[in-house]
C-alpha cells in the first residue's frame, strides 16, 4: 500500500474517531451532576425559582436531550460552537480565544524546549548509560518528572517573586506599567512574566520525553547495525547521531506528536498558580461552571489538533524509518 | 502612564520620593507653616488602586451578568436609585427622596439634577422609567420577580418618576429600586434583542468610567472627574485578575496589588497579619453556613429528633476551633448581622448531649443490636450522609466534628464532601439527599423566609429540605407586603420563633469577611456586611485614597544581572556538553 492510499484510509479512520468524539463531546458534559442553573443557587448574586426556570429556557435547556443535540449538530456544521452560559451571551469562539494565544505562548514554548532538552539529556545519558553524567541526569529527571508542578511553582513564587523580587509573582503582564500593544516595554514585560511558569512547566514536561529517548537509545545500542557501525571504524559522534539517534526516535515521536497536540489544553495546574491567562483555566471554570457549549468547543479544538498531530507524527515515521510501509 | 517604566526611571521616582519625604519632614517640624494634623487627615486625590479579582466579570452586559464580581464592576459604573448604608439601612442615592401613597401602590422618586452619563449626556427620570420599563418588557430572567409588581413607571418631569404597582410590597425598595442598575435609555432603547448586547461602552453613570478590559487579565476603569456625587479621591482601579487565590494572596505580599476582593481562609490570617504592611478587614457577613436536612427522610421529618441533634451541635465550639474566631456561631437562619431582622431572643439549643440523648431514647430510638448505632421504631438503622462542599476544608472540619458529636449519641454519620455543583444538583434540583452544608444569605430577608415555603419544594426551588407549615407559608406572604418596617419585623421575627422550635434547617456559623489590603499603600477601605469590597457597598470606592507616594515595584536593577547570570551559565553547561562529547 502506498503513502496515498495510506492517507486514505487514515482519513477514514479519523472521521470515524472524529464522529465519536463529537457525539461524546455532547454527552460527557451533560453526564455530570448539576446544571449551568444549579451551581447559580447558593451563590452570591440572588435568584427566585421563576428567574432560574426562565434561564434554563434561554439557554434552551429545557429542551429534551436529542433535540439539544440536533441544536448542537447543526451548529458545528455551520462552524458555530454555540453561546458560552457561563459568559452570556459571549461566543464561544471568543471566550476561547482569550486563553488560546497565551496558552500557545506559554505550553508551547515549554512544551518544545522540553522536547529539545529532553531528546538531547536523553541520547546522552543513553549513550553513556551508567556512568555519573547519566545517573545525575535520571535522578533529575526523575526527580522534575514526579514533582507536582504546582509545588514547583510555589516555590518558584516565594523565592524568585515574594524573597527576591526578580520576577512577578503571577500575570502575563502588568497592566499598571505597560499598555498592551507591540512595544519593547510590552514585550519584555511579558517575557518576564513567562520566566517562572516556563521554568515550571519545562522541569515537569521534559522528564518524560527524556525516559523515553534514553531508554529507546540503550536498546538500539544492542542491535548489530551499531556494531557493524563501530567495526567499520566509524567515530561515536556519526554512530550516535546518524545510526543510534535516528532509529531510536521512533518511540520519542509520537510521544511528542501528543505532547504538541495537547498544547491547545493549556496546563491547568502551572496556569493556576501563576495566574495565566490561558486555556487551561477556561476550560477548567467551565467544567465548574457546566458550561456545556465551552466544554464542547474546548474539547473539539482539543480533540482535532491531537488527532492532527498523530496523523503528521504517523507520516514522519515513513521519514525517520524506511523501513516502514504504511499499510 | 506608567508606559515607560524601566529601571532608571524607578530609581528616580525612589530619589524623587526621598526628596519630597525630607522635604516634607522638614515642613512639618515647621509647625507655623504646616499644621501636623491637617496634613495627616486631609486625603489626598491620585493613584491607582490595584484590585486581585479570583474570577473575570463573566460578561459585560450587566442583564445578564451571573456573578458577584460583575456586580462589583457594576456598582462602581452604574448608579442605582437607592443603596444600603453599612447599617444595612436605605439611603437616598441618585434617588434624593421618594413618597409612598396611602395605599402603598404609587411610590414617587426625586432624583438628583447633576448627573450625566459618562459620554455626557444627562441623566434624567427618562432613563431611570425607561430601565424599569425596559427590563419589564425584555423579560431579563434574572429581574422577573423583581419587576413583576411594577404595572408602569411614569415620567412626572425631567427629575421626578413614578412608579404604579400592582400589590404593596415589602421588598420594593429593599430588592428592586436598589438591585437594579439606571440605564442609558440612548444607548438600550436601540437593543432589540438584550440578550444579544455585548455591552462593550459599558457606559453608565458611576463613579468609574470603564475604561479598558482585557479578559482573563485586568480591568482598567478611570475616575469619573464629573460624578454627581463628587470624585472619588483615587484616579485609577486596575482590577487584576488572578485564577487562584493563593497567587492573589502571594501578589498581595509581593506588592503587586493593595487588596484582594476574596476572603481569606482561617489558616492564612496570622501569616499575613504578621506582616506589618498587611491588614485583614474583619466585617461581618450576612452568609449563614447551615445544615440543610432532607425532611422526607424518616427521623429527620420528627421534629424532637431535629431538636436532639441541635443539643448535640456545638455552635460555639465550632466559631472558636474551626473558624479560629474569625467568624460567629449563629442561631438563627438569618444572620445576626442583619441586625435589624435578626431576632437575638432565640433558644439557642445549648450544647447538652445527656439532653439529646435522652430525647432520643424518649423518641423509642435505641440501640437493639449494640453496634453503637441507634435504631427507629421499625428497626432501620439511623445513619445519615452529610455533604459539604469539598473545596471548603471549614465546612469540611464542620462536618466531622457534627460526626463526632452525633455518633456519640448514637447518630450514625457519613461525612462524603462533593463538589459543590453536585451538592446543589442533588439538594435543590432532585431533593435525592440527606444532609448537605451550605451558605446562603441576603441582605434583605424575604429570600431566606422564602427557603421555607411549601411552594418552594420543587426542582430549582429554594427549599430542599421539604419543609411544608400552612402558618409560615401565610406568615411570609404577610411580611412580603408589609410596607410598614417595624410591623414587617414583628412577622419575621414570629417567623423565627417558629423556625426555632421546627427546626427545617440547621444554622451553623457566620463567617467574618477577610479581605486582606496593603496598609502601605492606600486606606479608607469602608467595612460592609460581606465585605470592604462587594457588590452592595459604593462606599469604599468614595473614600479609598492612597497613602503617601505610592512606590511602584518594578523589576530590580540587578534583576537583569540575575538573568544574564543565569543565561551564561547555561551557555556554559551546554558548551561544556558539547566540548565534552567532542572530545570523548
Amino acid at each position: 500500500m502506498g503513502l496515498r492510499k495510506y492517507i486514505v484510509k487514515r482519513g477514514i479512520d479519523t472521521s470515524i474517531t472524529f464522529f465519536i468524539i463529537i457525539v461524546l463531546n455532547f454527552l460527557l458534559p451533560r453526564l455530570m451532576p448539576g446544571d449551568p442553573v444549579s451551581r447559580l443557587i447558593g451563590t452570591r448574586v440572588q435568584m427566585s425559582t421563576e428567574e432560574r426556570i426562565a434561564l434554563l429556557k434561554r439557554y434552551g435547556l429545557d429542551k429534551p436531550l436529542h433535540e439539544q443535540f440536533i441544536v448542537y449538530l447543526k451548529g458545528l456544521l455551520r462552524g458555530d460552537l454555540g453561546v458560552s452560559l457561563s459568559r452570556y451571551p459571549t461566543p464561544v469562539t471568543e471566550v476561547l480565544m482569550y486563553g488560546l494565544p497565551w496558552t500557545i505562548l506559554l505550553v508551547g514554548t515549554s512544551t518544545i524546549l522540553a522536547i529539545i532538552i529532553g531528546t538531547l539529556l536523553g541520547i546522552i545519558s543513553g549513550w553513556r548509560r551508567g556512568e555519573k553524567l547519566d545517573v545525575a541526569n535520571l535522578a533529575v529527571a526523575l526527580a522534575t518528572y514526579s514533582t507536582p508542578v504546582f509545588w514547583i511553582g510555589m516555590l518558584l513564587i516565594f523565592f524568585f517573586a515574594i524573597k527576591l523580587h526578580i520576577f512577578p509573582v503571577a500575570g502575563a503582564f502588568s497592566p499598571e506599567h505597560v499598555a498592551p500593544g507591540f512595544s519593547l516595554t510590552y514585550v519584555i514585560d511579558v517575557l518576564r512574566h513567562m520566566v517562572l511558569p516556563i521554568v515550571a512547566l519545562t522541569l515537569i514536561l521534559y522528564g518524560g520525553q527524556y525516559l523515553i529517548v534514553r531508554n529507546s537509545i540503550i536498546e538500539t545500542l544492542t542491535e548489530d547495525y551499531i556494531l557493524t557501525a563501530r567495526a567499520k571504524g566509524l567515530d561515536d559522534r556519526a554512530i550516535m547521531f546518524k545510526h543510534a539517534a535516528r532509529n531510536a526516535l521512533l518511540p520519542a515521536v509520537s510521544y511528542a506528536a501528543i505532547e504538541i497536540g495537547l498544547i491547545v489544553a493549556g496546563a491547568v495546574l502551572t496556569e493556576t498558580v501563576f495566574s495565566w491567562p490561558g486555556i487551561g483555566t477556561i476550560i477548567y471554570g467551565a467544567v465548574l461552571d457546566r458550561d456545556y457549549p465551552v466544554i464542547q468547543g474546548a474539547f473539539f479544538i482539543i480533540a482535532i489538533s491531537v488527532l492532527l498531530a498523530n496523523f503528521i507524527a504517523d507520516i514522519v515515521y515513513g521519514y525517520l524509518d524506511p523501513r516502514i510501509r504504511y499499510g | 502612564m506608567y508606559k515607560n517604566v524601566n529601571t532608571t526611571f524607578d530609581k528616580k521616582k525612589i530619589i524623587t520620593a526621598i526628596t519630597l519625604m525630607t522635604l516634607l519632614l522638614g515642613l512639618i517640624i515647621t509647625p507655623s507653616w504646616f499644621p501636623v494634623s491637617s496634613a495627616q487627615e486631609e486625603p489626598e486625590y491620585g493613584g491607582t488602586l490595584r484590585v486581585a479579582f479570583i474570577t473575570d466579570i463573566d460578561t459585560q452586559n450587566i442583564l445578564y451578568a451571573q456573578t458577584w464580581w460583575t456586580a462589583i464592576i457594576t456598582t462602581m459604573c452604574y448608579d442605582t436609585l437607592v443603596v444600603f448604608n453599612p447599617d444595612l439601612e436605605i439611603v437616598p442615592w441618585l434617588a434624593t427622596s421618594w413618597e409612598t401613597s396611602e395605599d402603598g401602590l404609587e411610590w414617587t422618586f426625586h432624583i438628583v439634577e447633576n448627573a450625566t452619563w459618562h459620554d455626557g449626556e444627562p441623566l434624567t427620570a427618562e432613563d431611570v422609567a425607561f430601565t424599569f420599563t425596559y427590563i419589564k418588557e425584555k423579560e431579563i430572567p434574572a429581574y422577573l420577580s423583581d419587576v413583576e409588581l411594577i404595572d408602569r413607571v411614569e415620567v412626572v418631569d425631567n427629575y421626578t418618576v413614578k412608579f404604579y404597582l400592582t400589590k404593596k410590597s415589602a421588598t420594593f425598595l429593599t430588592r428592586t429600586v436598589r438591585a437594579i442598575p439606571i440605564l442609558p435609555k440612548h444607548i438600550w432603547e436601540t437593543v432589540e434583542k438584550p440578550e444579544e448586547f455585548k455591552n462593550e461602552e459599558f457606559i453608565g453613570s458611576g463613579m468609574f468610567i470603564f475604561e479598558e478590559r482585557v479578559p482573563e487579565q485586568y480591568i482598567k476603569l478611570r475616575v469619573n472627574e464629573n460624578y454627581w456625587r463628587g470624585r472619588p479621591y483615587v484616579d485609577e482601579v486596575i482590577i487584576k485578575i488572578y485564577k487562584d487565590q493563593d497567587a492573589a494572596i502571594a501578589a498581595l505580599r509581593a506588592g503587586e496589588v493593595d487588596a484582594v476582593a476574596w476572603y481569606t481562609p482561617t489558616s492564612l490570617i496570622p501569616e499575613l497579619e504578621a506582616d506589618p504592611n498587611i491588614a485583614v478587614d474583619m466585617s461581618p457577613d450576612y452568609y449563614v453556613y447551615i445544615v440543610y436536612w432532607n425532611l422526607k427522610k424518616h427521623p429527620l421529618d420528627v421534629k424532637e429528633f431535629r431538636q436532639a441533634l441541635a443539643y448535640a451541635t456545638n455552635r460555639s465550639y465550632i466559631a472558636e476551633a474551626i473558624l479560629e474566631g474569625y467568624g460567629e456561631p449563629q442561631y438563627s437562619f438569618i444572620a445576626s448581622a442583619l441586625k435589624y431582622w435578626y431576632n437575638p431572643n432565640l433558644p439557642k439549643y445549648e450544647f447538652n448531649l445527656t439532653k439529646a440523648a435522652e430525647i432520643l431514647d424518649s423518641l423509642g430510638y435505641v440501640d437493639t443490636d449494640d453496634d453503637g448505632i441507634r435504631e427507629d421504631e421499625n428497626g432501620v438503622p439511623i445513619i445519615f450522609d452529610i455533604n459539604p462542599p469539598s473545596y471548603d476544608p471549614v465546612r469540611v472540619r464542620a462536618a466531622q466534628l457534627l460526626e463526632q458529636w452525633w455518633e456519640s449519641i448514637g447518630i450514625g454519620v457519613n461525612v462524603i464532601p462533593l463538589d459543590f455543583e453536585t451538592i446543589m444538583s442533588k439538594a435543590w434540583v432532585e431533593h435525592d439527599f440527606d444532609m448537605v452544608i451550605v451558605g446562603d444569605g441576603d441582605i434583605d430577608p424575604d429570600y431566606m423566609l422564602s427557603c421555607m415555603c411549601s411552594w418552594e419544594y420543587v426542582p430549582y426551588g429554594n427549599n430542599p429540605m421539604g419543609y411544608n407549615n400552612s402558618e409560615w407559608d401565610q406568615l411570609y406572604l404577610q411580611q412580603r407586603s408589609e410596607v410598614n418596617m417595624t410591623k414587617r419585623r414583628e412577622i419575621v421575627w414570629q417567623m423565627q420563633e417558629i423556625y426555632a422550635e421546627d427546626l427545617p434547617l440547621l444554622p451553623l456559623y457566620m463567617a467574618y469577611s477577610t479581605m486582606p489590603y496593603r496598609t502601605d499603600t492606600f486606606t479608607g477601605y469602608v467595612p460592609f456586611p460581606s465585605g470592604m469590597i462587594t457588590d452592595t457597598n459604593p462606599w469604599t470606592w468614595l473614600s479609598v485614597y492612597k497613602v503617601g507616594e505610592v512606590t511602584k515595584p518594578g523589576p530590580a536593577p540587578w534583576t537583569w544581572i540575575a538573568v544574564a547570570v543565569v543565561a551564561v551559565v547555561v551557555v556554559v553547561i551546554v558548551a561544556a556538553v558539547v566540548v565534552k562529547k567532542r572530545t570523548s
